[in-house]
């Protein structure tokens, strides 16, 4: 069957690579259609995307040769685990105990250092002098989880998850939270206006000792 | 020989000939409001571009980024990109089908509701009366009314395609049902809701359930919103410019039915690294890789159409805007399942990587396949010539650079974005703990942005400029067009 041409003559028989067949009959609006086969590497990289789909779908759900968000996870905690443990092998100073962080309290360049971190980190849920909001009041003699250095330490470090304290261990370096102890021992007993009521057991503290 | 389905056009002075005049006017609203409304959702991003790095131009709770925003995305999408697939389906579709629409009523009904929609959706939007679900914020009463139109719309075309007078349904048309059927669908699906009040409802989904309809409608927004009417568009208006044939009917075929079977189950792309179930998540992924070739498909078969017409494009800025539009349809359809791999969307997900990727789409593809449409109908629909091909021009280039800055500023901040929210010291801390120190460092791109952004706006006026002093040009009140059919 003859190919309708009506839309533009010339051009399709001069200009056009090879010798292309019209597709007959098919002319819309003037508009007609070549019966050009599919691009070989269109046809290869669908078929290949398709045939890669059902080994991915085993791989990830069935077989676990390829990591699942699980395995991904676990082996990047794994990862950040060992960068922990080679950093504080290589760097003993950086032991915690309450002599440790004594040094720091009473030092004005590090109680400073420890306000500006409380401000930014701590001050929304413990109010911006420590006064007590959300988190308990940081002044009093009351203490939740113990009135030491290393137990306010430990508490910045691992947080209490099921109060809705964040661990800051991750994100404050060792030398930031032993700042933040010493901006803390640096409010006891200043009995801001506002203070929340005690909680925890009473202790008394000293500003050395811990 | 006996003729069958498809007689000749005119030329006979045979008395059993018919003629047919095809209704433009409605065409004509179409183009109007397109260009409108395309204006007014480009001025929209402009000023939430702006309140990004310049937080005083939130002005008041009526005018803040969050109420905006939506506002400027469904102006975009369902005012700009809305009115231009109109404008394509009601051009095309008669001339493909050999026949006037079905009725010129529903045909206005449909012009005139979806307008109103429009500036329910303008005044409700900024009002912060919203459902917060993305590109379907609009509250049940717009919602039904939409309903009620598309479906108004859907008769109209389908009762078209029945008494059409063209036996064979040119692949346009395929793409013009996939649109309607699916858009309903997805609209009446993710819009369902139990209403508390005038202005709030609530979804019948809960939780993840909800999460998965939204994105399954969010994501086949941009599939048959987005990206089918478009292709429609390009399969007629492409080779009618070019005055060349189709590369490939059986590329066409094929493209058309794989896209429309696996775009709708990439939805879950969307929802990496959340709590719905991993495998959802990797069916999502393994969908939308599947799916590069049906939509690089389209984007060979509309560059292959300019085999040996390529000289055209010295003179016609309107094959320059396809060439630009279905560039960036590659590029974004080959970014799409590229973000979707999940170690890639680790990085991208919350990023301003995706704003770069969702504009190289609007900006690129639906933009310049609409301008380009729009230059092409002008002259036609009114009957003159176009009152400047150098603003067009103008516009072409002035469009290209605002989009390719506003891309490359949103790349380079994404990026930028990911690398920091994910950097550890050797000590196992995170570098940049505090968001603000991420957000300050892309405040440069922000100004990049608005500069591109601001450019593609200029460009918009400009072809504002030129359609009004088209129509100022034109002498008389407009005649349709018409054909000669068999009677």
């Amino acid at each position: 069957m003859k190919p309708d041409k009506s839309m533009s003559d010339k051009d399709t028989t001069k200009t056009t690579p090879n010798d292309e067949p019209l597709i007959a009959g098919h002319n819309y609006d003037g508009i007609e259609e070549y019966d050009n086969p599919m691009p070989g590497w269109w046809v290869w990289l669908f078929v290949a995307s398709i045939v890669w789909t059902p080994i991915y779908i085993l791989g990830v759900h069935q077989f676990g040769f390829i990591n699942s968000y699980e395995d991904d996870l676990a082996d990047k905690q794994a990862e950040l685990a060992e960068w922990r443990t080679a950093y504080e092998d290589a760097n003993p100073s950086l032991d915690v105990s309450d002599e440790s962080i004594a040094a720091y309290v009473g030092v004005a360049e590090h109680v400073e250092a420890g306000s500006a971190l409380f401000t930014k980190n701590c001050a929304m849920c413990h109010g911006p002098a420590a006064e007590g909001l959300i988190g308990p009041n940081l002044t009093d003699e009351y203490w939740i989880h113990g009135p030491a250095n290393s137990n306010l330490f430990g508490v910045i470090t691992n947080g209490v998850l099921e109060k809705g304290m964040t661990p800051w261990g991750s994100i404050l370096s060792v030398e930031e939270r032993s700042q933040l102890v010493a901006f803390i021992r640096s409010v006891a007993g200043s009995n801001p206006p506002g203070g929340k009521a005690p909680e925890g057991e009473i202790a008394t503290i000293t500003a050395d000792a811990g | 020989m006996e003729k069958t389905s498809s007689p000749p056009i005119g030329a006979s002075s045979n008395p059993t000939m018919l003629t047919v005049r095809f209704d433009d006017q409605v065409v004509r609203y179409f183009v109007i409001a397109t260009v409108i409304w395309g204006f007014v959702g480009m001025l929209v991003g402009a000023l939430i571009a702006l309140q990004m790095p310049f937080w005083q131009a939130n002005l008041g709770q009526y005018l803040t980024f969050g109420r905006l925003r939506p506002l400027h995305t469904n102006a975009v999408i369902f005012a700009f990109a809305g009115n231009a697939i109109f404008a394509a389906i009601y051009y095309s579709t008669q001339r493909l089908t050999k026949t006037r629409m079905y009725s010129d009523v529903m045909s206005r009904i449909h012009f005139w509701g979806w307008q109103s929609i429009i500036v329910s959706a303008a005044i409700t939007l900024p009002l912060g009366i919203t459902t917060s679900k993305e590109y379907a914020e609009l509250e049940w009463p717009i919602d039904i009314l939409i309903a009620v139109i598309w479906v108004i719309f859907a008769i109209n075309f389908f009762m078209t395609l029945k008494i059409r007078r063209e036996k064979h349904m040119y692949v346009a048309l395929w793409f013009y049902i996939a649109t309607i059927v699916t858009v309903a669908v997805l609209h009446i699906g993710n819009s369902l809701a139990i209403p508390v009040g005038l202005f709030k409802s609530y979804p019948i989904f809960a939780g993840v359930q909800d999460a998965f309809v939204q994105w399954w409608y969010g994501h086949n927004a941009v599939a048959f919103f987005l990206t089918t009417p478009f292709l429609g568009l390009m399969y007629y208006f492409l080779p009618k410019a070019a005055e060349r044939p189709v590369f490939s009917y059986r590329l066409s075929i094929v493209h058309f039915w794989s896209l429309v079977f696996l775009y709708i189950w990439a939805g879950p792309h969307h929802l990496q690294y959340t709590s719905v179930p991993e495998w959802a998540v990797t069916l999502g992924m393994v969908f939308s890789v599947m799916l590069w070739m049906p939509s690089w498909g389209g984007m060979i078969n509309g560059p292959f159409t300019l085999r040996g017409a390529w000289h055209k494009l010295r003179d016609s800025v309107v094959l320059k805007m396809y060439v630009i539009g279905i560039t960036f349809y590659g590029m974004s359809t080959f970014e799409g399942p590229l973000l979707s791999v999940k170690t890639v969307n680790a990085l991208s997900h919350y990023t301003d990587w995706t704003i770069g990727h969702v504009h190289a789409g609007a900006l690129g593809w639906n933009g310049f396949m609409t301008f380009g449409m729009i230059y092409w109908l002008l002259p036609k629909l009114w009957k003159t010539d176009l009152w400047s091909n150098k603003l067009a021009n103008a516009h072409f280039w002035i469009g290209t650079i605002g989009m390719l800055l506003y891309v490359m500023a949103m790349y380079s901040a994404g990026v930028t974005q990911g690398l920091m929210w994910r950097a550890f010291d050797g000590a196992g801390s995170l570098i940049y703990p505090d968001f603000m120190e991420t957000v300050v460092q892309i405040v440069p791109m922000y100004w990049v942005r608005l500069v591109g952004g601001s450019l593609y706006l200029v460009g918009m006026m400009m072809l504002g400029l030129n359609m009004i002093m088209t129509i100022r040009n034109a002498k008389d009140k407009p005649t349709d067009a018409a054909i000669s059919v068999p009677a």
